[in-house]
């Protein structure tokens, strides 16, 4: 038995056998598009019989010749034409297969799918009662208009005035802080500490405070002035302190939103502590689709046609000729 | 379904009309030579330390295979890798694995790193028996063209007696030189010159190769033409423009990482300052 040599079989095929090849994959292509091309025309229920209807909406968002329309959640038929009519309304025409007919009936309504708003809209219609007379040909089928980008803008307002009403609050409360009673508060303390300063020298000087306050007159005027300049000062502080008591109150109300904050932001966190996990996988996944893509490009960079504009690798493997100029 | 089917037939159509390699080769031999082909790509650009990581990869893949044509492939481009930012330690460690070099590429190879280590006698001597015979041998090819630029270079540098019989035959093949082969011509001729003592025209010759050097954009010539012209620059004693042109070489050397030509530059550097 004669062995075949290891090569691709096209090589020991004859001129007549390698042209019929070429032409069964040409004719094979041929009888597959036409193939693909019935079943197209067949599921795009071109040559199907319609029955039109229309309805008058206040703003078509999201509606096109492309939009669909459904009855029961089955495609039945898609809008034919859009309109604006004299009082500035919007006319939509639309159509659905004849065998649909029978679901729309009179109490058929229809409505607009809440994903208009994001573009992808659809005419959903509801099935009507049998017992009820079969809705005519070019009659209005009422349909329900989805909410608008304005009253989703008109719903997010409360939350936008609560945004303003706490920058106000912080406002507030940076306001108490005024900077000239903090500056009399620090004149009033430093006079204390000067007072306190010089009694300490007194005491060190050896002499006995409380002595000389009951016998030496002089040294008892200048307690009294201590006293009396520590008791203006005390008044001072606490009329500070009674300034101070709201913002007290207020940083605890912030500290603890805070608190809530930094709870949500560990979550956050977390969050994406646990997405990281993932990271070298992704990494990993994405280095072995490069290097496939890389393959693939390459591969198809030797196909024709672009094999024959594309350079294609050197064979060479040996770095030739190149000390000369060393 | 009919976009699968359109998909499907459109790679049946691919696959019919493609001209790719029908004969299919196991991937444990395509790889090293992927490896071998990204190394001469970094080479060309100049990127030799990439190269020499791409060349050791290939010739550790082509030893898992005991591909022993491949491995000397791979050591011969490692060997060049390494020479070109004079990596001595390196080329010596490869060329002294490879086992058999008796042939013409691989006494070429070794002459040219005695040449590199600037043992220019040595070098001479190793291409002796593959000298071309100048006098009666017509020169067709590219290869014989650069058989004879090299036999010319060693002999001039090593200040042989055949170096003038070489150069006439050079001059008379130069209406043929490619823009490389005539830069390279013109920096022989500035040496031959030299020797001549006609430092005037060397100076002239070579300011012209290294113009030819920069159209071409070859880094490597580019800063040995620098350091020859600066050489010739320090004969007319004129050190300061000897001194621009070799921090110029330095800048390139330095951007090949070529620490050996670095630390020499420096070395010439300080001695003109001093």
């Amino acid at each position: 038995m004669t062995k075949k040599p290891n090569i691709h079989y096209i090589h020991y095929l004859s001129q007549t056998a390698k042209e019929r090849l070429v032409g069964g994959f040409f004719i094979l292509s041929l009888f597959i598009i036409a193939g693909l091309v019935g079943m197209k025309v067949k599921s795009s229920n071109i040559f199907d019989e319609v029955i039109t209807y229309h309805t008058h909406m206040q703003t078509a968002q999201g509606i096109s010749l492309e939009t669909l329309v459904n009855i029961s959640g089955i495609e039945a038929g898609k809008v034919s034409s859009i309109e604006i009519t004299d009082d500035n309304s919007i006319h939509i025409q639309f159509f659905i297969y004849k065998r649909f007919e029978k679901l729309i009936r009179t109490d058929s309504k229809g409505v607009l799918s809440k994903l208009s708003l994001i573009g992808n809209s659809v005419i959903m219609i509801t099935a009507g009662r049998s017992s009820l007379p079969l809705l005519p040909s070019g009659a209005e089928i009422i349909i329900d208009e989805p909410i608008t980008t304005n009253d989703l803008m008109e719903g997010m307002l409360p939350v936008i005035n609560d945004l303003d009403s706490i920058a106000s609050y912080l406002s507030d409360i940076i306001a108490v802080i005024e900077p000239d009673s903090i500056e009399a508060s620090t004149e009033s303390i430093k006079t204390i500490l000067a007072d306190i300063e010089g009694m300490t020298a007194h005491i060190s000087s050896g002499q006995g405070l409380v002595g000389k306050a009951l016998y030496d007159t002089q040294q008892a005027e200048k307690v009294t002035e201590s006293l009396n300049s520590t008791a203006a000062s005390l008044a001072g502080v606490e009329q500070r302190v009674t300034e101070i008591e709201p913002l007290i109150n207020s940083l605890t109300a912030l500290a603890d939103e805070s608190g809530q904050l930094i709870i949500d932001m560990r979550a956050s966190l977390k969050k994406i502590d646990a997405e990281l996990e993932h990271l070298p996988e992704i990494i990993n996944n994405a280095e072995t689709l490069l290097q496939s893509t890389g393959e693939t490009v390459q591969g198809v960079q030797k196909i024709w046609p672009l094999s024959t504009v594309m350079p294609q690798p050197s064979k060479v493997l040996v770095i030739d000729g190149d000390s000369l100029h060393d | 379904m009919i976009k699968l089917c359109l998909a499907l037939l459109c790679i049946v159509n691919l696959i019919a009309c493609s001209s790719h390699q029908v004969i299919e080769r196991p991937y444990a031999m395509i790889q090293p030579e992927s490896m071998m082909q990204k190394g001469l790509q970094v080479y060309q650009q100049d990127d030799y330390l990439q190269a020499h990581q791409f060349f050791t990869q290939a010739l550790v893949l082509y030893q898992s295979i005991d591909d022993e044509v491949g491995q000397k492939q791979a050591k011969f481009n490692l060997i060049k890798a390494n020479l070109a930012i004079h990596r001595f330690k390196q080329v010596d460690t490869v060329l002294n694995s490879v086992e058999e070099t008796n042939n013409a590429e691989w006494s070429l190879l070794k002459a040219n790193v005695l040449f590199a280590k600037g043992q220019y006698k040595q070098a001479f001597q190793a291409i002796a028996s593959d000298l071309l015979d100048v006098k009666t041998q017509v020169l067709i090819t590219s290869k014989q063209r650069n058989q004879l630029f090299i036999q010319t270079k060693f002999a001039l540098f090593a200040d042989a007696k055949e170096s003038s019989v070489f150069y006439q035959r050079l001059k008379q093949e130069q209406p043929v030189f490619t823009i490389a082969q005539q830069a390279l011509f013109k920096r022989l001729d500035a040496h031959y010159h030299r020797q001549q003592g006609q430092p005037e025209q060397a100076l002239e010759l070579m300011s012209m190769a290294l113009t030819l050097y920069k159209s071409q954009a070859n880094r490597r010539a580019i800063a040995n033409c620098l350091e020859e012209l600066a050489t010739l620059y320090q004969l007319q004693h004129q050190p300061n423009k000897a001194k621009s042109l070799l921090k110029r070489a330095f800048i390139i050397r330095k951007w090949l990482k070529d620490d050996y030509k670095m630390a020499a530059l420096q070395l010439k550097l300080k001695a003109l300052q001093d």
